[in-house]
């Protein structure tokens, strides 16, 4: 009976194993990529981890989630909702375990917790009054709860583009012109949908050649389709038009704990020209995106892309003499952004970083 | 300025071998032939498509449907012009007969082969720019006999944006007015100095058609025509159009290329060893000051951020580098990644409004801004005749559009490929804009360099005032 037992806990561990090989094999290849679907790809991983896990302490789990999260993280360590996702499920664990630990020790256990902020010290109190009866022993127990937090994150990451969206009527007046350079998020094209349901108005697109030619252009599409005025500009027009724009509404790749952000190429410039002509910055990002690290190296964080589309090989005599360079990224300072609308709310840059305690835990910001 | 080198030869032979138009000489001759074959066709064509056109009973058409037809049309010309211009940068074996003549042929095509469909009458203006109509092209076809052959095939060159930049288009003005000069005969009962100034607006007013006036083409046919209107009625004809000719190469000589060797000499000192110099796009004078500082042993490296459509950047980087210097290609979208390694920032012009605005090649102002912000200097280049009396505050009331079509291309190669947008024309919502301008505040702007000495923007109306009194 032991040994079968055992027997398929070695089978399953072995079935954990690859599915975590393959999913660092996705990464790597980029069969996975773009913070969204990284995101619900980490969680549902870790789900399964979760699930096959065995521990006796709390702490068993956390260590093993941590070692799983590096192996993750160090796979695309641009990708940084990687690394976000495991924090929040390590929070998670962490917040379970607390509360469970907190009934079974009874009141006294509170001033053993470490006390973050006057927001948890409410929190813990509240939670403590209502399941001090429910859970006792509750070691065993955890794993569903722990499992259905983590299936109620997968469906905050599937909800968070459609919550953004229910914001964009409060951001668009009518007849207003509107400019992204964002193309490649999802977001932003749900939230301009949506708003153009109840609103008129124009949206300017900037191309961000090379990279994202094609999405943008896409992107121009169907808004046009759903019947906003979409107008194609290239890059380098964005500053003349700048002085008629009302809002630049941006979607991410990532929101660093500064209140910085990471976002396609072009858009530090597209800022900095919004800046120069007082147009206000909307960024519209899942909380998913909110990664607990502050841009100390900003360029470390810039990833470099193939040259090949910024200087074609056919002119290769060229290619041979001439440095190429083709950065993915681009690194916006907080000082940039007026406006966070997330799925909790709109936010300005300098809360982002109550918003990463509320989301993380500290113990946790290095895996 | 090497540019210029076709219309030189274009231009019927013109006395003046500039050194760098060699290579272009033998091409030109080519082109020169090819050019004369294909007018010559068109002018047959052009006679019994009048024929039937007149004998049509003009319909109940609107009159804007049929504006805009003719604004598709001309962009489709565009469109080919532009590849063509692909072709050409792309791979300079390509006999620049050849390309002309094609560009020449599809411009006949789209003045005949109307393909004329419902969805040519979606506005696919944008409202903003609605007041810059500046797709009245037309054709070699519609010229009148009265327009000079010269002035024929600069306007197909500057169309398919062959000649481009401002100080190329007004030295191949110049040079294709002193063709027209040469071949001018006043007509019995005028003098000179009242007839050749009409005949030249004839000429300009054609010339218009392919693309507006730049500010240097402007500030040099307003001299031109004072010259024209001081020649004496008692000198004779002959005499007096050799002293235009004359005329007119001193002032090429001494505003464009002398004014560049002095505007060289005032920036080379600002590089030094060790210095990252970015510049936007392609400034002929800009490119000079490079070499010569190159040439003069100074270590440093360019980087050159460039834009679509025209990828101007690309032809200066390779000259740069043909000369052994060290340099950096960027498109303008990775402009902050670069930003950060320069030292200085040199730009040229098209033009410098009285305001001190700059009105320059769409990016300018980006560019001149992210430096701004970096603390990085912004130098200006340009020959006072670039400085226009005119005062501007946005890049919206005045621009010139370019081709909408030219977006539609997502390669950045020489072969166009057109991506998810080539049925862009049907979506009603769908627009495309492609502004060829910007304007960069002076605040943004370091100093600017002219032959006449370094000056801040704010001083430009100092030297147009100073140059009037001369």
């Amino acid at each position: 009976m032991s040994s079968s037992s055992a027997h398929t806990f070695k089978e399953k561990e072995r079935d954990l194993n690859t599915h975590i090989e393959s999913f660092i094999a996705q990464m790597k290849r980029r069969q996975i990529k773009g913070p969204h679907d990284v995101a619900i790809a980490t969680a549902q991983l870790l789900l399964r981890v979760v699930s096959a896990a065995r521990w006796t302490h709390i702490d068993q789990l956390i260590l093993q989630i941590k070692v799983v999260g590096r192996r993750l993280q160090s796979a695309q360590p641009r990708e940084l909702t990687c690394g976000n996702i495991v924090r929040r499920v390590l929070a998670l664990i962490r917040e379970e375990s607390e509360d469970t630990s907190d009934s079974e020790s009874g009141d006294g256990a509170n001033n053993s917790l470490l006390i973050t902020s006057m927001f948890s010290l409410l929190q813990t109190d509240f939670d403590n009054g209502n399941s001090s009866d429910n859970s006792k022993g509750a070691k065993k127990d955890l794993k569903p709860y722990i499992i259905e937090g983590i299936q109620e994150l997968i469906d905050e990451l599937r909800n968070s583009s459609e919550s953004i969206a229910g914001k964009s009527v409060e951001m668009i007046h009518e007849n207003e012109t509107i400019l992204t350079a964002t193309p490649n998020s999802n977001t932003v094209l749900k939230f301009l949908l949506r708003a153009a349901q109840k609103r008129k108005f124009t949206v300017l697109i900037a191309e961000v050649f090379p990279n994202d030619i094609e999405v943008a252009h896409r992107f121009s599409i169907k808004l046009a389709e759903a019947g906003i005025e979409a107008t194609v500009i290239t890059d380098a027009m964005v500053y003349s038009i700048m002085g008629r724009v009302g809002k630049v509404i941006l979607g991410t790749c990532a929101v660093l704990a500064n209140g910085g952000l990471l976002a396609t190429s072009g858009t530090e410039m597209i800022c900095q020209c919004a800046k120069a002509h007082r147009t206000p910055v909307v960024v519209c990002t899942g909380i998913y995106k909110l990664s607990p690290m502050y841009p100390f190296d900003t360029e470390s964080l810039v990833e470099v892309g193939d040259t090949g589309k910024v200087l074609n090989f056919e002119d290769g005599s060229l290619v041979e003499k001439v440095d190429v360079v083709n950065p993915l990224f681009d690194y916006v300072p907080p000082e940039l952004v007026d406006i966070y609308i997330t799925n909790l709310g709109g936010f300005s840059p300098s809360f982002m970083y109550r918003l990463v305690l509320d989301n993380y835990r500290q113990e946790d910001v290095k895996l | 300025m090497p540019d210029a080198g076709a219309p030189t030869s274009a231009s019927k032979g013109s006395n003046k071998p500039a050194a760098p138009a060699k290579e272009h000489a033998s091409e030109s001759q080519d082109a020169k032939a090819a050019r004369k074959a294909e007018k010559a066709a068109r002018r047959a064509q052009k006679v019994t498509e009048q024929g039937k056109a007149t004998a049509k009973p003009s319909p109940e058409a609107i009159a804007l449907a049929r504006a805009q037809k003719r604004q598709q049309q001309q962009q489709q010309q565009q469109g080919n012009g532009s590849q063509i211009k692909h072709v050409r940068t792309g791979s300079s074996s390509v006999p620049s007969g050849a390309t002309t003549g094609a560009n020449a042929s599809s411009l006949s095509d789209g003045n005949f082969g109307i393909s004329g469909s419902g969805e040519d009458l979606l506005d696919k203006r944008v409202s903003l720019f609605k007041h810059l109509d500046s797709t009245k092209r037309s054709g070699t076809a519609d010229a009148s006999k009265d327009i000079h052959p010269a002035i024929l095939a600069l306007t197909l060159q500057i169309a398919s944006y062959t000649v481009i930049g401002s100080s190329a288009r007004c030295m191949a003005t110049l040079q294709a007015f002193q063709a027209v000069i040469r071949d001018y005969r006043t007509p019995a009962g005028t003098t000179l100095s009242r007839n050749l100034t009409n005949h030249l607006s004839k000429q300009i007013d054609f010339l218009k058609t392919a693309r507006p006036l730049s500010v240097t083409m402007g500030n040099a046919i307003r001299w031109l025509k004072q010259e024209i209107s001081i020649v004496s009625i008692d000198v004779s004809d002959q005499h007096a159009r050799d002293t235009l000719i004359e005329k007119i190469d001193t002032f090429i000589r001494d505003k464009i290329e002398v004014a560049d060797r002095v505007i060289v000499q005032t920036a080379v000192p600002q590089i030094s060893d060790g210095d990252v110099a970015l510049t936007f796009a392609r400034s002929l004078v800009i490119e000079q000051i490079f070499l010569e500082a190159h040439a003069c042993g100074i270590q440093f490296s360019v980087v050159v951020v460039d834009s679509r459509p025209f990828y101007e950047g690309k032809e200066l980087v390779r000259r740069l580098s043909n000369a052994g210097l060290k340099c950096e290609y960027v498109l303008i979208s990775g402009l902050s990644y670069v930003m950060s390694d320069a030292t200085t920032v040199f730009l040229g012009a098209h033009a410098v409004m009285s305001n001190g605005q700059l009105y320059s090649r769409v990016g300018t102002a980006l560019v001149a801004m992210s430096a701004k912000r970096k603390n990085v200097p912004v130098i200006v280049c340009c020959e006072s005749l670039k400085f226009s009396k005119e005062v501007q505050l946005d890049s919206v009331t005045f621009n010139e559009l370019g081709s909408p079509d030219d977006l539609v291309n997502i390669s950045s190669g020489s072969t166009p490929i057109s991506g998810p947008l080539k049925d862009w024309r049907t979506l009603p919502n769908l627009k495309l804009l492609n502004i060829l301008f910007d304007l960069t505040p002076p605040e943004y702007i370091k100093k600017i360099v002219t032959e006449v000495g370094s000056l801040p923007a704010s001083s430009v109306p100092v030297i147009l005032r100073e140059y009037d009194r001369i």
